[in-house]
């Protein structure tokens, strides 16, 4: 038989399974193995970034200053925008606006220095090291804006220019702003918190404090900006950083600056920094490179006090362990323990090695015993 | 329109019974003249060839179905025009390829003539198909009744063309074993 006679037959095969081989159409088969792989390596995706997260927390990001830092010192005397709160024996001490009476109208340096609410007007003056007045920065006061800020003060609810209780939810900060021209009168910008800023509560603040009040919208609310201090010093406590903290209202955020005197930040803070602003833009933390001049401490504080000397050491009654000195039965010397041992000649006449009496001998190591004495 | 008005159409000798069958079956007869002629000209020239065959052969036969009919049809005048051109120049695509694959299945001497009961073997090789699982099946017929390609029956039938090369032959051998289990001296 020859294979094209082999081939006609063939086309003589059943019509039905000829019809079926033309109809037929492989379906795609179901990729298990494809999908059941793709899904596991999506969960182990999804289930390593948490555990990768949790030992790589995501840090704050922040800017190094290179130079001195601002914290008092002489040479470069000047304060981070907005208030500053001195962590506990880690710098300066910052005046009370309220104590300070800087908003008092009785203060000849009304209108300088820290306000309530994170407003700062002016530069910053005192004494320095000879005792002489130094000011630096010091803008013109303007009045008329800072009764406008007094108003505000007192239309939020407070008293005699002192801060109110709490702030509303709206309000993000005010300052008395003196950039403008030299011969234009400073102007009180009043933030607002996105969502609030409403035609009636700029008529609002309008009435409280006069025409002239420029608005301007903010993302956290001060109250927010506020709150976030009492963690953030949690965050620095036994890091051993200097810093200084304060709500910058202007720029919206919490101010961090850091002295790190050659020390880095530890990542466990910026993690907690982050953890505390993980959009990044309610803390800004600066690192100042530079050493803080340290005499700066002693003149704020006074010079340090004199070594006081120890006092004399009397005679134990009692052994490091609590126990008291054993006296003998038969009423001869105690036995001491230890560092118990009183200084002074030892009862009996016993001396210590450096009393030891002069014999002449040339000191000689150890080993040289072994050897015959040399004449 | 379906099989059987068309049918009715070639056996009322109503010409538009053409037209119907050629807008109905004309793509898969034109597939399959492709697959075995290289030339577009010649596989449309033997499509046109179908419809005429029809139209002269119903009536008297009534096909049970037109498309394995006029399927038949073209492939045989496709593997004619098929032979004319192998008799001019060796060569020959699929069917050359085919041909050689089924030479591994007979011996290639002559048969007398009436030697080979053709219903007998037809029967014999129907019973090879029905004895193969659907999937084999489709595979031999493709690739000896619809002369695809490996390459083509690969991608139809999602294998490799390794796997498709050593199935075919699998077959091959398997009904050379079953036509000589029928008593077929091939």
């Amino acid at each position: 038989m020859k294979n094209h006679e082999l081939l006609d037959m063939i086309g003589e095969a059943s019509e039905d399974y000829v019809l079926e081989a033309g109809n037929n159409v492989v379906k795609p088969r179901f990729r298990w193995k494809t999908i059941a792989a793709c899904a596991a390596c999506g969960l182990l995706a999804l289930g390593a970034y948490p555990v990768y997260r949790a030992f790589n927390p995501p840090l704050h990001d922040y800017t190094v200053v290179e130079g001195g830092g601002t914290l008092a010192t002489q040479d470069e005397v000047k304060a981070p925008a907005g208030g500053e709160i001195d962590v506990p024996g880690q710098g300066a001490p910052v005046p009370n606006p309220d104590e300070d009476g800087i908003l008092n109208p009785d203060n000849p340096n009304r209108g300088e220095g820290p306000m309530p609410g994170g407003a700062y007007i002016g530069g910053d003056s005192g004494s320095d090291r000879d005792g002489e007045h130094y000011q630096i920065g010091v803008m013109p006061i303007d009045e008329a804006a800072t009764d406008q800020y007094d108003k505000l003060l007192k239309g939020l609810g407070g008293v005699d220019g002192r801060e109110p209780a709490a702030y509303p939810d709206w309000f993000a900060g005010a300052w008395i702003d003196t950039s403008c021209y030299y011969d234009s009168p400073a102007v009180l910008t009043v933030a607002i918190v996105d969502g609030f800023r409403t035609d009636e509560l700029e008529a609002e603040i309008t009435d409280w404090c006069g025409h002239g009040v420029v608005f301007q919208d903010a993302k956290y609310s001060h109250a927010f900006l506020n709150g976030l201090m009492e963690p953030v010093v949690r965050a620095l406590d036994g890091t051993g950083l200097s810093c200084g903290i304060g709500v910058d209202v202007a720029a919206n955020c919490l101010g961090v600056d850091l002295y790190s005197n050659g020390t880095a930040i530890p990542d466990r803070v910026l993690a907690e920094l982050a953890k505390l602003d993980p959009g990044g833009d309610a803390i800004r933390v600066r690192l100042f490179t530079g050493k803080i001049d340290t005499l700066t401490d002693e003149l704020v504080k006074g010079p340090a006090p004199e070594p006081v000397e120890p006092e004399t050491r009397a005679t134990p009654t009692v052994t490091q362990d609590g126990e008291p000195v054993p006296t003998p039965v038969d009423g001869s010397d105690p036995v001491y323990h230890g560092e118990d041992v009183p200084t002074g000649p030892a009862p009996g006449g016993a001396r210590s090695v450096e009393e030891l009496p002069e014999t002449g001998e040339k000191p000689q190591p150890a080993h040289y015993d072994l050897l015959p004495l040399e004449d | 329109m379906d099989d059987n008005e068309i049918i009715g159409l070639f056996l009322a000798r109503d010409e538009s019974a053409i037209e119907c069958a050629g807008r109905e079956y004309g793509a898969y007869c034109a597939a399959i003249a492709r697959s075995i002629l290289d030339d577009q000209g010649a596989a449309e020239e033997c499509v046109n060839d179908t419809w005429l065959k029809c139209w002269q052969t119903i009536p008297p036969q009534r096909p049970r179905s037109l498309k394995g009919y006029a399927g038949r049809i073209v492939r045989n005048l496709a593997l004619s025009v098929r032979r004319a051109e192998t008799a001019q120049k060796r060569g020959g695509g699929q069917v050359q390829l085919a041909l050689d694959e089924l030479a591994e299945v007979v011996s290639g001497g002559e048969t007398p003539e009436g030697a080979l009961d053709r219903q007998a073997f037809l029967a014999a090789l129907d019973g090879f198909l029905a004895g193969l699982p659907q999937r084999d099946r489709n595979l031999f017929l493709r690739r000896y009744w619809y002369l695809d390609s490996t390459q083509r029956l690969a991608k139809r039938f999602r294998m490799s063309q390794t796997q498709v090369t050593t199935t075919l032959h699998r077959l091959r051998v398997k009904l050379r074993v079953h036509l000589q289990q029928e008593g077929f001296e091939v």
